[in-house]
Order: C-alpha cells, then sequence, then structure tokens
C-alpha cells in the first residue's frame, strides 16, 4: 500500500475543499427503504460527517430480500434503527444517529427538527408529504433531494431554490491569456521577444502564447487597434503566424508554430465575456444585493444575511467595474511546446498578476465582509475567493423549478424526448424516459385518489391498469404534452405500470441511491454541475434522461 | 401470488417483455419456471471484486440469484475503502474474491457465493461454460479482451456461421468507470458487437514524449515521469513496486529535486502517485449506478421479463446527468467475432519480424503474437526450445518463409488458446510498403 489516505481516489475529483465540506455536512434521510439506505451508502463511504436516519416502520420479512442494511435477525426492529446501524458501521469517521417517527408526522410537526439538516434525502415519501416537505425546504433555502424507485423505475429529484458553485469543473478548460489587451508586463514580455536575433534551438522553443501575443500586437499597430474580426482577417492572421516559422535544417516542422496557428483564436478572445451561465451567477449575485439595499431601506427585511459565496462574486464585480469590465485574470495557463526557461518564465508572469489582481479584489470583499458579518474575512473566506478568481468562468448560480410549481403547472410542451439517439426507432419511443415520468405522474394521481398504489393484488391488476390509463390520459392533457408523446404513450404503459405494484427492486433501488448521492456531493461540495430537476432511470430499455417539467 | 417485490416481475405478464425489445433474447413465460430458475438453476460468474464487483455482488443477491461465483487476484488496499464497502480497515492485504464472498454470505444467507482467488486467464472453457451469465467490472482492458474472446469462443458457429450450440451462448454485461461517467453494456457472443469490435475507444493510457521528459520539462508530471523512466532504472536492478511507499517516496524525492532544479512547482506525493500508477478518479456513486445497471441487464436477461439495453448505455454526471443509450454496432472484421480473414499486403521482402511487430500495434494490438502456417510453424512463443528453433526466421523474408496469398494463423496471449485468427499475405507487386 503506497498511501495511507482511504479516500485518495474520491480526493483527486473534489479535492481536500470538497472533502472539508462533506467531512462538515449533516444529512437526513427520510425513508429507510432500499433507494434512502443505497442514497447514503454512497455518502457514508467517502466521508459525510453526519447522518440521521427518520423512519416509522418496523423491520419486515420484504425488507430482507431489497435493502442491504437490514438483517434477518433485524425483522420486528425498527427499520430507523437497524438501518442506521449496518450504516454507520461503513466508515468509523461517520457519526449515525436515527429517530423513530413517521415521515408525514416529522414533517406536518417538527420543521424546526427537518432544517438543522445541511441537506434533505426524502425516499420514496408519499405525494402528499412530498408537497409539504417541497414547501418547507424551500422556504429554507434547504436542498432536497428526492428519490424514487417504481418497478423498473427510478427518478431523482433535486430541488434547490439557490446555490453558488466555485468550480462547475466543466469539461471545455477556458485559458484567461488576456491577448487581445495584454497587462503591462505581458505587453513588456512581448516587446522584449526578437524573434529573428533567436538560434534555430531558442526560435523552435519560444512558448507559443508570445508567438501570438507578438503578432497579435503587430496585427492592431496596422489596424488601427483592432483585433482580427472578419472571417477572411482571421485566416489571413493565422496564415501570418504558420509563415513565422522557419524551415529548419532538420526538416522537423517547428511544433510551436503549428501550435500558435492551431490556438490563433485566443488572439481575439474578449476576456470581459464571460460564458453565459457564468456571467448569470454575477449578475444573480448583484439583483440579491440590489433586493437587500432595498429591503433595509423599508427596514426589517426577514431575508437570510448573504452567503459568502455571493460576497466572492460581488467582490469580484466590483473589481470589473474599476477594471473597465476586465475580470480579475486567472492565472494557469496550458502546456505548451517551450524550453522549461520561456515556459516557466511565461508561467510566473501570468501567476504574479494573478496574484495582484487577487490582492485588489480582497480590498474589496474584506469591506463587503464587514458590512455583512462585521468582522474581517478568514483563512477560509479567503481560500473560498481565491478559488473564484482563479475560475471565474467556472462559477454557477443553480436554481431549479420548486416542486410546488412542478406539481401545479407542469408543462410537457417543450420537453424533448432525452436520452435516445435512436428516437426514430419505433420500439424505443414508448420508452422515453419522459414518457415513464409521465407515468409515475398518473401513479401520483392514482395515490391521491384511492389511498394506495396500483396493482397491489392480483385481483386488482386489470382495474388499477384501466383507471391508470384514465389518469394518464388526463395528465398528459393537463401538462400541455407535445404530439409526439401523445403518440408514443399507449395503455401498455398503464398496464405496465399496474404490473409493477409498487414493487422496489434493489438494481433499480441502486441505480437511484448512486445518482442521488452523486447530486447530494456536488451540492454540498458547491462543484461541478448539479442536475437541472428530475433524472429519470427507465429499467425497461436501460434508458436514462433529464426532464424539466 | 405475488409476495415480494422481485415476484411482481417474475409472476406477472407484461406488454414489455424481451419478445418486445430492440435486442429481443427470448419469449417471457410468467410464473413458477421463470422464478424457479432464476433462484435455483441460473449460475452467475462476477469478474472483479473491486468496485464494481462488490456492488454487482450485493446487486445480484438481493435480485433473487443465489448461486454466485466471483473471481479476482487482488488484495485489498487502504484506498479501496472509499468505495469498496464488502471491506473493513480489518481486512486490509486480504484477498478480496474472499472477503466479498464471505460478507455476502453473511448478510444474505440465502444467497451462496464461492470465492475464486485467481487471475481470468488461470481458468479454462471448462470453467467457464458452466455458467449461464457473466458480469464483469474490471479496471484493465486486457482482462476484458481474455475473457470477451473466451466467451465468444465458446459459441462455435458452424460453416453457415450458426451457433451450434445455443446453451453455450453465455451473455456478457460489462461495466466501467472513471470519476463520475461509466458505462453499462450487454454483449450476447455472435449476436451483438463484442468487446473486441469497440477496442478503439479505449484510449492508450496518457504519456509524455521522451524529449520533453529528457529535454525540456515544464510540468511536474515531467519530472516525475524522468524519476520513474530515467533515474530509478540507473539506481535499481528491480522494477518499481507500485505498493511500496519506500519505491514511492523515492520517486517522490527524486521528482522534486528534479523540479526544484527546473522551477518548476507542484510536485506532491499524491501527484507522483497518480503518475507512476496511472490512478483513475473512483467513487463510490458512479460505482452503484454502472453495477446495478449491469444487474438489471443480467436480471432481465435471466428472467426475460422485460426487454434488453440494445447494447450500450454511457453516463455521464459531472455537468448536471448526461445519458445516452445506443446499439454499438460489430466491427465486420473484428479478429473475435467475425470469421474473417484479414488480408495484409506487403513487400516480398518484409520480415518476419516485421510483420510480428506490426502485429502489436493498431489495430490489433497484440501482445506476444506466435504464428504459423498449415504446414509450418513460422514463430512461435512458446516452450522455449522452439522459441530459439523458430527465432531465426524473424530475420527472413516473408517471400522465403510462404508462399503468396498463403494463410497464416496467429495466436497471441490476449486471447484464449484456441482463439487464433487468419492472415492471408499477399506480395505487392513492386516495392508497395
Ligand atoms: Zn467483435
Amino acid at each position: 500500500m503506497a498511501t495511507d489516505n482511504k479516500y485518495d481516489r474520491q480526493l483527486r475529483l473534489w479535492g481536500a475543499q470538497g472533502q472539508k465540506a462533506l467531512s462538515e455536512a449533516h444529512v437526513l434521510l427520510l425513508g429507510a427503504g432500499p433507494a434512502g439506505t443505497e442514497t447514503l451508502k454512497n455518502l457514508v463511504l467517502p466521508g459525510v460527517g453526519r447522518f440521521t436516519v427518520v423512519d416509522g416502520e418496523k423491520v419486515e420479512e420484504r425488507d430482507t430480500g431489497n435493502n442491504f442494511f437490514v438483517r434477518k435477525s433485524d425483522v420486528g426492529r425498527p427499520r430507523a434503527a437497524a438501518t442506521a446501524e449496518l450504516l454507520a458501521e461503513l466508515n468509523p469517521d461517520v457519526r449515525g444517529a436515527h429517530r423513530v417517527a413517521r415521515v408525514s408526522d416529522l414533517v406536518s410537526k417538527e420543521p424546526q427538527f427537518i432544517r438543522q439538516h445541511s441537506l434533505v434525502v426524502a425516499a420514496q415519501v408519499d405525494p402528499q408529504t412530498l408537497q409539504q416537505l417541497g414547501e418547507l425546504c424551500w422556504a429554507a433555502n434547504l436542498p432536497l433531494v428526492v428519490c424514487r424507485t417504481y418497478g423498473l423505475l427510478g427518478s431523482v429529484r433535486l430541488q434547490i431554490r439557490s446555490l453558488d458553485i466555485v468550480e462547475s469543473k466543466s469539461e471545455n478548460k477556458l485559458w484567461d491569456l488576456r491577448l487581445r489587451e495584454p497587462f503591462p508586463e505581458l505587453d513588456r514580455m512581448t516587446d522584449a521577444l526578437d524573434l529573428d536575433s533567436l538560434d534555430d534551438h531558442a526560435h523552435a522553443h519560444v512558448p507559443w502564447v508570445l508567438l501570438l501575443a507578438k503578432a497579435a500586437k503587430n496585427w492592431r499597430a496596422q489596424h488601427n487597434g483592432a483585433s482580427p474580426s472578419t472571417r477572411d482577417e482571421k485566416e489571413e492572421f493565422r496564415k501570418l503566424i504558420a509563415a513565422g516559422a522557419r524551415q529548419l535544417a532538420s526538416n522537423v516542422p517547428e511544433l510551436n508554430f503549428e501550435e500558435a496557428a492551431r490556438e490563433a483564436h485566443r488572439a481575439w478572445a474578449d476576456p470581459r465575456e464571460l460564458p453565459y451561465e457564468a456571467q448569470q451567477a454575477f449578475d444573480h449575485a448583484r439583483d440579491v444585493a440590489k433586493k437587500a439595499r432595498r429591503g433595509s431601506d423599508a427596514s426589517a427585511s426577514g431575508d437570510a444575511p448573504p452567503s459568502v459565496e455571493q460576497l466572492c462574486l460581488r467582490a469580484v464585480d466590483a473589481f470589473r467595474t474599476e477594471n473597465n469590465g476586465l475580470p480579475p485574470l486567472s492565472g494557469p495557463i496550458p502546456d505548451m511546446h517551450a524550453d522549461t526557461n520561456s515556459f516557466v518564465a511565461l508561467q510566473r508572469l501570468y501567476r504574479d498578476k494573478a496574484l495582484s489582481d487577487l490582492t485588489a479584489v480582497q480590498v474589496h470583499f474584506s469591506t463587503l465582509i464587514k458590512d455583512a458579518f462585521s468582522r474581517a474575512p478568514s483563512q477560509e473566506d479567503l481560500q473560498l475567493l481565491s478559488l473564484v478568481c482563479k475560475h471565474v468562468g467556472d462559477v454557477r448560480h443553480v436554481s431549479t423549478k420548486s416542486l410546488a410549481d412542478e406539481l401545479v403547472a407542469p408543462n410537457l410542451a417543450e420537453v424533448a424526448f432525452e436520452g435516445l439517439m435512436e428516437i426514430d426507432e419505433p420500439k424505443l419511443k414508448p420508452q422515453a424516459p419522459v414518457c415513464w415520468y409521465a407515468g409515475l405522474r398518473a401513479v401520483d394521481r392514482f395515490y391521491v385518489k384511492q389511498g394506495r398504489y396500483p396493482g397491489l393484488d392480483e385481483s386488482s391488476l386489470a382495474a388499477d391498469a384501466s383507471l391508470l390509463a384514465d389518469e394518464l390520459r388526463a395528465f398528459v392533457q393537463e401538462a400541455g404534452a407535445a404530439e409526439a408523446m401523445n403518440e408514443a404513450l399507449a395503455d401498455a404503459h398503464a398496464q405496465e405500470l399496474s404490473r409493477f405494484g409498487a414493487a422496489e427492486l434493489h438494481a433499480v433501488a441502486s441505480v437511484v441511491g448512486g445518482v442521488a448521492s452523486q447530486e447530494a456531493v456536488k451540492v454540498i461540495a458547491r462543484q461541478y454541475e448539479p442536475v437541472d430537476h428530475t433524472y429519470v432511470f427507465n429499467g425497461i430499455a436501460g434508458v436514462g434522461g433529464v426532464v424539466a417539467v | 401470488m405475488a409476495t415480494t417485490d422481485i415476484d411482481k416481475l417474475l409472476l406477472r405478464p407484461t406488454p414489455f417483455g424481451s419478445e418486445s425489445g430492440a435486442l429481443a433474447v427470448g419469449e417471457f413465460d410468467p410464473g413458477n419456471d421463470t422464478r424457479e430458475f432464476l433462484t435455483e438453476t441460473c449460475k452467475v460468474l462476477v469478474v472483479g471484486a473491486g468496485g464494481l464487483g462488490c456492488e454487482v455482488l450485493k446487486d445480484l443477491a438481493l435480485s433473487g440469484f443465489r448461486d454466485v461465483e466471483v473471481i479476482d487476484m487482488d488484495t485489498i488496499d487502504v484506498s479501496n475503502l472509499n468505495r469498496q464497502f464488502l471491506f473493513r480497515q480489518k481486512d486490509v492485504g486480504r484477498p478480496k474474491a474472499e472477503v466479498a464472498a464471505e460478507f455476502i454470505r453473511e448478510r444474505v444467507p440465502q444467497c451462496n457465493v464461492i470465492a475464486h482467488v485467481g487471475k481470468v486467464q488461470d481458468k479454462d472453457a471448462d470453467f467457464y461454460s458452466r455458467f449461464n451469465v457473466v458480469c464483469s467490472g474490471l479496471d484493465n482492458v486486457e482482462a476484458r479482451r481474455w475473457l470477451n474472446a473466451m466467451l465468444v469462443g465458446l459459441a462455435e458457429v458452424d460453416d453457415e456461421g450458426n451457433v451450434i450450440d445455443p446453451s453455450q451462448i453465455i451473455p456478457m454485461v460489462d461495466g466501467g468507470t472513471e470519476g463520475f461517467r461509466g458505462q453499462a453494456r450487454v454483449i450476447i457472443p455472435r449476436f451483438t458487437s463484442c468487446f473486441e469490435c469497440s477496442l478503439d475507444s479505449f484510449p492508450p493510457q496518457r504519456t509524455y514524449p521522451l524529449c520533453t521528459i529528457a529535454e525540456t520539462p515544464r510540468l511536474p508530471e515531467h519530472c516525475i515521469s524522468y524519476a520513474q523512466l530515467v533515474e530509478w532504472p540507473k539506481t535499481n536492478q528491480r522494477a518499481i513496486d507500485t505498493d511500496s511507499p519506500d519505491d514511492m517516496k523515492w520517486l517522490f524525492d527524486v521528482a522534486s529535486k528534479r523540479a526544484s532544479k527546473f522551477n518548476i512547482e507542484g510536485v506532491t506525493y499524491m501527484k507522483t502517485m497518480g503518475v507512476v500508477k496511472n490512478i483513475i478518479p473512483a467513487v463510490a456513486s458512479t460505482n452503484a449506478v454502472v453495477s446495478a445497471m449491469c444487474v438489471n441487464e443480467v436480471f432481465k436477461l435471466m428472467s426475460l421479463s422485460s426487454q434488453t439495453l440494445n447494447t450500450y448505455h454511457m453516463y455521464m454526471g459531472s455537468t448536471g446527468i448526461y445519458s445516452h443509450t445506443f446499439c454499438y454496432g460489430k466491427k465486420n472484421d473484428c479478429p473475435v467475432c467475425s470469421s474473417c480473414v484479414r488480408t495484409v499486403t506487403c513487400s516480398a521482402t518484409k520480415t518476419l519480424g516485421e510483420l510480428v511487430s506490426d502485429l502489436t500495434e493498431e489495430p490489433l494490438k497484440l501482445k506476444a503474437p506466435s504464428l504459423a502456417t498449415a504446414d509450418a510453424t513460422l514463430y512461435l512463443r512458446k516452450p522455449k526450445s522452439l522459441e530459439a528453433a523458430t527465432r531465426p526466421n524473424l530475420d527472413k523474408p516473408l517471400s522465403a518463409l510462404v508462399a503468396n496469398n498463403a494463410e497464416i494463423t496467429v495466436t497471441d496471449p490476449v486471447f484464449p488458446g484456441d482463439v487464433a485468427l487468419t492472415l492471408r499475405v499477399c506480395f505487392a507487386q513492386n516495392g508497395a510498403a
């Protein structure tokens, strides 16, 4: 064994920062069936700080057939106690607790208990209780993950009113190089570079960033300060770069010039322009600040204090206002063909500039923290700020539709068939996740009217299927489903839902538990991008997709 | 009467049985026979008892399967504990297959799990042909290639390409993960694409050009690779033991020194391990998703109670959730599942050694090929005496060894012994490569 850190493999994803957030979280699980315990298992293993299981059932024979966290010997014991015990045993770093109570009672009678936690997982909670819980969590801005398994179908719904993500870790890496508007130090380094005076070896090892900086500066000098903008100009610029390469005696092409031609678009990238989603996060933070100011004018606004994340965004915003719209420089540069010394020098140049920008942002930040909390920024606050400045294009503001809106005003008109490439294949159309989303909503309507789930008994299979078919038709009509979906939905869906008879299959619960825990980790760590709304797993055809209704 | 949760699937009729799907494998017959087959008769082999294997075993045990065997060669490491939930700190150092089987038997007593400690390649065709289905969760491509070739080989075909003994069509459900992404797929030998058909989709391990490492290092990774590839062999007679803290510390120190000489920042112990061991990030959640999708397919394939995934499900969980199901096409000239003869056109002066080295590269990526014609051995790796006897052939031109258009049979340790591919060698008229 070469490491004694059992979290090594996950630290490579979310780092010490994410791990710390996870270890400080207290997750509440409502409902200790298989979907709930599987979700919690995947949070206990990576080291969530604390968990509490709430469940009002006693362990039955049935549980031993689909729940890994009960034993035969537990039959008759409270399910909350049995599962909490076996879950806690997975990881000595985690503190586990349980409460024997009916989830519906807890939700209606003890909202203050629920609000003590940092995230709520609701598994197999009935539609009415879920509605109440959704409202409670929405009001408290408490992240809620709703898990559901129904026969071969599973779903995970995330409800978040407002959450700022610092590192969305989007796959396409944005490099902030400032070639269009070089900062003075970069400009000086560019000026000092005299390509003609270099010997062949040095010439072939000038970092492409400097090649582009030089070419871009020359271009601007000849074009009244403008960067290449039309297609033709961009093509011309690219050719100019490539033409700068030397024909070496070795006949080996100069890799750095090839790279420069490939990366030419960075010469005219506008550093003021952030990705749409990132800009939205900044706009949101500004709006919140505005509202809070108005609120305090009107005195006694009941709003919560701003989050440190929001203050980070506002500090960056203030920096941008002061710097003609430019964000603080990010710092890191990509690897490129170059000799060690010129690469390291260039790396330092960008890092030093990033540090001086960060210092300027800190001044705004200190003021904002002082105004909000009457104290100086802590070490942790400053760490967060430096992350934000390093990943300005990577910040996100997450806000899903509320459960209440989804229940009251579902809208299927815009929902596409997702998760299927060969959706034209007639056999797959009825299997689109959105069709089964509608099916699950029909099951809920049935439950609210009948006080039970369909297909529990052999004798009522056919009658329940027919009632379900009515509910399904009514639901898609109310939700304004697109024509394609109306065509795909058939009585077969209702028959299948009736056949499932509220069965909780372990494998489906385990898919749901995997997805739900993944989303919980993203929310707790404030990294990556949480799912917007509902993920539906269709275990009939092995298809999954996100449905935002 | 459906009393348990899975009974509802096994005993009740459905409009969406196996026969209704895009990849139909049989007709669903709801009732006690189906249930009895699943619980009493069906034998499942789980390959790998790591991140995926632990999940797969749990999911099978709670899906009604009672006759399960598991094979894995590894022992338990501390860094497994964040996701391989059948293991505890006290089990570190013990064989994974054994501990996993014990845990499942203890928690789900009706499920009997038998452990095999060893490599996939240690078992023969008789061993694999006893199972009804194989579920694999392996972290390396080589073992999956071998297993796939074994299972495809079991489904022998006649001259018309029809499988001779349908009971020897053993489906393989394969899962893989990396960080927040993963995939689950169904392979039905001779009917769907096989693992080898998709070999191109596995990128080679990330490496850095040797000249960069030696002459113009810029990243901490370059310094670490230098310590591993250049400094280690200079100072040490033996190979690096990547599980030894002493060896890793040595590499870390050497890499750190080199980094400080070049003013490169960021060499850490964690990064050193990541580069040297080619560590792939892994989390409990993705393993849970992919394994459960695999077991769900196993359950449906064995009971016919629902449709079968056709054939590949890709899952990506870092930016929202993106998933994609598609039919992975068969490769017409797949060396494993097609019976096609590959034609190699080359100059008559090309040596046998050059041909052998071509075979180890794209697209075939063989490891140590042995070659023979119907009436002569050209080059054999084993036994040692034959290797020595045939080695001189490597330097001979092909024209001195075989006639134009001759068929050469190639075997290789990436495939089981009786899986061979056939090459037809055509000599180009004048001097083509
Ligand atoms: Zn194939």
